[in-house]
């Protein structure tokens, strides 16, 4: 009997080794990780289907299912007004819900992975209080960026500047994960003080338009929106999924990272940029829906583990699962009035994530 | 056979010259130890030899392929590193942990023989009992024991430790030496460690190289380093040398 803390003398790898325990619980965990993933898309997809018969204006599963066949197929239904319910009205909202809430949860992830630090999220970098100010630079005071952008064009715009502030100064020193988080933090109160100002001084109309623009809802998001986020989103997070290892290997530590072939100054700063872009077409369109970010990769975290293999995928379509779920409650708990989905987002998360802490014996971050 | 040659590197940082004028080569597969006191340039000449850090002067190759001219990348395929202290934020089993160091050969996919390799050396280094633990919750010979494996699955040619065990008791120290001296001769590669203990150090390195002042003192064998004269001249203690099972040992006198 060998006792635990005796290294044996080393031996040569065999040929072929027999399969044993490692591999097995290996590939079961393998297993594990994939089928909760597809639970969620599963589960995703048939909450999706009954959120579009909710509402106001009748509709059964089978009604969803004729309209967008013939949608599909061509059909004019432009006199329709159920059609039009369907397609223009609650599909696009539940369909932007399923990609806000996926590109949010993925930012999200990478963020806490890259910056080793628990609370990071996308709006820690100060995006979201940029956007908020370009928001309000639009209504309050009808400044355009460029000519006819509006709101959208401006908080895409404003959102930016925390990741580029980060990028000329790593230009300086270098930029750590401690510096770029000071930095975003820094920013977001300089935005924040400027949006208040500008509240300040702004008519009754314009300041209601603000603060609803920065709970966020997902009423206004049309079907060209969503192609935007979508074609944005997409390409982002097959980006951040391919550089998921790399995530992983920085969360060891810079040093170590560097020896294993990860040169971390330089990816972190291609992440930073990447998740900047995807949080920032999601939040120019929809405002700030908060919470989903930092708290859908924690969820998934606790039961798929650290890895960002399947931390990615697995935040995705939970963060999606989560801002759904959050959408259909803000459109029907006080009906016909539409709650804004960043308020019902951070009731709903916020104690089903602290049930987890405390149920969870086991840390999983520190 | 790799073989590194260091010739005539000098580092500073900002104006405080740290190595000076050093030129070494390794061209033998064994363990060799670097010793000498604290802030003399030990662990700042293995992170210019694994590229952690630039040298201001002089030029370190591999094969005669200056390190300069390597990708991260290519260069992690080659040469592993165990740092003396490991921090995780997140939670994550001791085999996941053992897997990451795959990655320089694996990238994206982890292949079957990627988890052969990980297993071979979980068995290796006796960690089976360990391997779906949480590697946070480990101790800190178990951890180090975790980080020197993780360094093994790169399979490097060249692996570079720095202080692995300082914070070990002896039996730790002596299990980990012993390992790392019969690794490198069995799997012919080169182990380079900074190391504080000199008897560990006389015990089980086949090489010793003393460093004083940023330069190197004396290259050789534990017989030919560790004397009473050289370690009064590098450390400014005095000791008696004496013999036991034919390696020297260092007795430390109080004046």
């Amino acid at each position: 009997m060998k006792s635990n803390t005796e290294i044996s003398i080393p031996t040569l790898p065999a040929e072929t080794s027999p399969e044993t325990n490692f591999r097995l619980s290996y590939r079961s965990k393998f297993l594990k990780r994939v089928a909760f993933i597809s639970v969620c898309a599963i589960i995703c997809f048939i909450v999706s289907l009954y959120s579009v018969t909710l509402g106001s204006y009748g509709l059964t599963m089978g009604d969803v299912f004729h309209y967008i066949a013939q949608a599909i197929m061509g059909v004019d239904l432009s006199e329709n007004n159920a059609a039009y319910v369907v397609l223009n009205l609650r599909l696009p909202r539940i369909i932007a819900a399923i990609v806000c809430g996926a590109a949010l949860a993925i930012c999200g992830a990478a963020m806490q992975s890259m910056m080793k630090n628990p609370l990071a999220d996308p709006y820690t970098m100060g995006i979201s209080s940029g956007a908020g100010f370009g928001a309000a630079l639009a209504i309050i005071f009808g400044i355009e960026f460029i000519a006819g952008g509006g709101i959208i064009i401006n908080a895409f715009i404003c959102a930016l500047i925390p990741a580029l502030v980060i990028l000329f100064l790593s230009k300086v020193r270098r930029a750590t994960p401690t510096m770029m988080i000071l930095c975003g933090i820094s920013l977001m109160y300089v935005f924040n003080a400027m949006t208040q100002l500008f509240m300040l001084v702004s008519s009754p109309d314009d300041l209601s338009a603000v603060y609803t623009w920065m709970v966020g809802s997902l009423a206004d998001v049309s079907w060209s929106d969503l192609a935007i986020i979508s074609i944005i989103t997409l390409a982002g997070s097959i980006y951040i999924q391919i550089m998921a290892n790399q995530l992983n290997i920085m969360g060891i530590g810079d040093e170590s990272a560097k020896t294993m072939g990860v040169n971390v100054d330089r990816q972190r700063l291609i992440i930073l940029m990447v998740i900047t872009l995807v949080a920032a077409s999601v939040v120019s369109f929809t405002g700030v829906i908060g919470f989903v970010g930092l708290v859908a990769p924690h969820i998934v975290r606790i039961v798929l583990g650290a890895d960002n293999k399947f931390l990615i995928p697995g935040s995705a379509v939970f963060g999606a699962v989560l801002l759904l779920v959050s959408d259909m409650v803000a459109r029907t708990i006080v009906a016909p009035t539409m709650l804004p989905v960043g308020v019902i987002t951070a009731c709903l998360g916020g104690p089903i994530f602290m049930y987890l802490i405390l149920r969870n014996s086991k840390e999983v971050w520190s | 056979m790799t073989s590194i040659k260091i010739d005539d590197v000098s580092f500073s940082y900002n104006d405080v010259d740290v190595l000076k004028d050093i030129s070494l080569e390794f061209s033998s597969s064994n363990l060799t130890c670097i010793i000498g006191p604290n802030g003399v340039g030990k662990t700042t000449l293995v992170k210019c030899i694994n590229r952690l850090l630039k040298p201001n002067k002089g030029s370190i190759t591999i094969d005669g392929e200056d390190l300069s001219t390597f990708s991260l990348l290519d260069l992690s395929k080659r040469m592993a590193f165990v740092p003396n202290s490991v921090s995780s934020v997140f939670s994550m089993s001791v085999s996941e942990a053992i897997l990451m160091g795959r990655y320089p050969h694996s990238g994206w996919v982890t292949s079957d023989y990627d988890l052969r390799v990980v297993e071979d050396i979980i068995h290796t280094m006796n960690l089976e009992d360990l391997a779906d633990r949480n590697f946070r919750e480990l101790s800190a010979g178990q951890t180090q024991r975790v980080v020197i494996a993780r360094g093994l699955v790169q399979e490097p040619e060249i692996l570079i430790l720095d202080e692995p065990t300082s914070n070990l008791d002896v039996k730790h120290q002596m299990d980990i030496m012993k390992f790392l001296n019969n690794y490198s001769k069995n799997m012919n590669i080169k182990v380079i460690m900074v190391c504080h203990d000199l008897n560990i150090t006389s015990n089980f390195a086949d090489r010793i190289i003393m460093m004083h002042n940023g330069r190197v003192f004396a290259d050789g064998t534990a017989e030919q380093v560790m004397t009473e004269e050289n370690i009064r001249n590098v450390y400014g203690v005095n000791s008696k040398i004496i013999d036991v099972d034919g390696r020297p040992h260092v007795i430390m006198l109080k004046d």
